[in-house]
Formats: structure tokens, C-alpha cells, sequence
């Protein structure tokens, strides 16, 4: 099973504990687990597509940067319809890819909280909402991946952090 | 730290807007003048502490620069002021003129009450559905210091199934970000469902 699938299990594990009687530790780590399933999937797609040579993707993986991909994601997820279509520089992008470019701002602003702002409790049912939120991802992802969309999608994600010259 | 220099530079904000309308009318121009310059409580370095650039990268280039210029124009100014004294009716004009430029580039990142409200209104016509039985709003900033609102729904579990509230988050995100766009709000809206029941048992 890919390291993804395991995050998104882990965190669906971690939410759904102790029923009731929820502990913080586990809402924490299991909306944090939810970004980092996201994250995951984003970066395996992207390295596998983008990556010809198989022993290199480990190391091109590590360049995807997580600001610049909530930057890309927060454009995509601002596109509005032109006559019912989302269209970016020309190209039609489905509806799945923004919505799982909203989610993935959404799931990093909410780990972000959950690892860091210890003020705020994590209730049960936001926890599990943000886990839902990463498996709806992760289902716009099964529809949208074949389209030629998704694949500039990946290249941007990865691409933007590389300066203009 | 981003989230720093913009907790400093609120403060500078309110005490630049509060300190231009400290003199009253009915003062003499020369007194009114010092009394604009003692007030000038915002013409110091600290009122950009933890600047850098790159935190603003949001932005685009062209402001980026903009927004540095008009930190290194007020700084240069402010640095010269003594802590002890206030400023000289030309440090005073000068430092006014760059915090302006300031003002004017970082507004995005500080809610005023106007805002708020206007985000309410916003907020209000939504239409939010059934299941959602109240809802707050708090603005504030991301992660990376960007001008967001965090929108509180609170659910009614008998209208709507736990099981739904993903889906039902990620419907209503976008609807949200519509109608803060239509008033012209940047604010990058963050969804977070409760339970009835968990807020008033927290």
C-alpha cells in the first residue's frame, strides 16, 4: 500500500478513537496525518508522472515545497466558470482539481493549527471533517488523474518553486 | 517573523491613525503641530520589526519591491528619531508619507471594524442550509500571515450526519469564497464545523 493510503488510514484510525471521549493527541495527529496523506499523494503522482528515471524521484520529491504548493492550489481553487468552464492559461481544468486544490489549503492551514496552536482545541468532529475532507480528495483525484489537466496540475505544484530568470 | 512584524506593525497602524486625529481643532497650528509630533508614537524602528520581504511573496513582485522600498524609506527616517524627542515637522512629512505607502500595501493583512462588518454582510448572504444551525466568524491571518477569515458553522447532528461533514464543508467552502469575492475581500476563508453539542460542552 502506498505511504499515502497508510497516512489516510492512520488519520481515519486516529479521529475515530475513543468515541465520546476523544483525545487531543489523537484529533492532532490525525488532522495533521490528513494533510500529510494529501501532501503525499500530491508528491507520489508528481514524481511518478514527471520523473522518467524511477531512482530519482526520491530526491525530486523533496523539492516540492509546501508554500508554493498552497500558492498554486489557491489559484486553482479562485478559478471561477467562464461560460460553466474553469479554464487556467488556456487549458480546462475539471472541477475535482479545484476542489482538490481547496482542500489541500484548507487541510494545511488546519495542521497547521493542530500542531502549533495548542490555545485552540481540536473537537472530534472537526478533526473528523478535515479526514473527510482528504478522502473526498483523494476520490476527486481517482476522476480527475487521467485528464491532461491533472498533469499540469503536478507540474505546477512542482514547478513554480524553480525561479525565473 | 511574518505574523511578528504584522502584530508590530497593527499596533503602528492604530497609533498613526489615532495620533492624526489627537489635535484638536481648536488648537493653535503651532501647538497642534506639537502635539501631532509627540503623538507620532508609530515613527519608530519597532513599528517594522521582523520585516522580510520574502514573506511576502503573495503579493507579486512589483509590490513586493514597493512594499520594501517604502520599509527602507521609513526606516531610514525613523532610526534618526530619538527615542527621547519627537520628530521635526520634516522627519514627520516624510515618515507620513512612506507609512502611507505601507498603509495602503499591507491593508489586506489588518482588519478594521468596517471590514468586519463587511465580511458579515458577506458572510450573511450566504444562505447557509438547514443543517447549519449558527456561525461565527473570526479574521485574522494564516499560516503564512495571509489576510483570512475563519468561519465557525455549527451543525445540528439530528439534520445532518456526522459522516457528511466533509462533503459538506468542501460544498460550502467555495460558496463562501464567492461571496467574500464579491465584496471585493482577499480573505481566504477557512471552514471549521462543531457540534452544537461540542460548544457548549467545551
Amino acid at each position: 500500500m502506498p505511504l499515502h493510503q497508510e497516512l489516510l488510514d492512520l488519520a481515519t484510525e486516529l479521529v475515530n478513537r475513543n468515541p465520546g471521549a476523544p483525545v487531543q493527541a489523537d484529533l492532532r495527529r490525525g488532522v495533521s496525518t490528513a494533510y500529510y496523506a494529501l501532501f503525499h499523494l500530491l508528491v507520489h503522482e508528481g514524481a511518478t508522472r514527471l520523473v522518467a528515471i524511477a531512482a530519482v524521484r526520491p530526491r525530486m520529491a523533496r523539492a516540492f515545497d509546501h508554500k508554493i504548493m498552497k500558492n498554486v492550489c489557491q489559484d486553482y481553487a479562485r478559478l471561477t466558470p467562464i461560460g460553466g468552464q474553469l479554464v487556467l492559461a488556456g487549458q480546462l481544468i475539471p472541477q475535482g482539481i479545484q476542489n482538490i486544490a481547496s482542500e489541500f489549503v484548507a487541510l494545511q492551514q488546519a495542521r497547521h493549527q493542530a500542531d502549533y496552536d495548542t490555545a485552540a482545541a481540536v473537537t472530534q468532529a472537526q478533526a473528523q471533517t478535515d479526514v473527510m475532507r482528504a478522502e473526498i480528495a483523494f476520490l476527486d483525484w481517482q476522476t480527475v488523474q487521467v485528464d491532461p489537466a491533472a498533469e499540469a496540475f503536478l507540474g505546477e505544484l512542482l514547478f513554480r518553486g524553480i525561479p525565473k530568470r | 517573523m511574518k505574523q511578528d512584524f504584522l502584530d508590530n506593525f497593527r499596533i503602528a497602524r492604530n497609533l498613526f491613525v489615532h495620533g492624526v486625529q489627537a489635535a484638536p481643532a481648536s488648537l493653535d497650528p503651532q501647538a497642534a503641530a506639537q502635539m501631532t509630533a509627540r503623538a507620532a508614537l508609530w515613527l519608530t524602528p519597532k513599528s517594522v520589526s521582523g520585516f522580510n520581504a520574502d514573506d511576502f511573496r503573495e503579493i507579486g513582485l512589483d509590490r513586493q519591491r514597493d512594499l520594501q522600498d517604502a520599509v527602507r524609506e521609513f526606516l531610514d527616517i525613523a532610526r534618526k528619531v530619538p527615542a527621547n524627542e519627537p520628530a521635526t515637522p520634516e522627519q514627520l512629512g516624510n515618515a507620513r508619507v512612506a507609512f502611507a505607502k505601507l498603509l495602503q500595501i499591507l491593508q489586506p493583512y489588518l482588519p478594521t471594524p468596517q471590514e468586519g462588518q463587511a465580511v458579515e454582510d458577506a458572510l450573511n448572504s450566504v444562505g447557509f442550509p438547514p443543517w447549519v444551525v449558527n456561525w461565527d466568524y473570526e479574521l485574522g491571518s494564516d499560516e503564512d500571515g495571509g489576510p483570512a477569515v475563519w468561519v465557525n458553522l455549527f451543525a445540528d447532528e439530528t439534520t445532518a450526519p456526522r459522516k457528511e461533514f466533509g462533503r459538506l464543508a468542501s460544498s460550502i467552502t467555495p460558496k463562501i469564497r464567492e461571496a467574500l469575492s464579491a465584496t471585493g475581500s482577499q480573505r481566504w476563508p477557512f471552514v471549521r464545523i462543531r457540534t452544537a453539542v461540542e460548544h457548549k460542552t467545551a
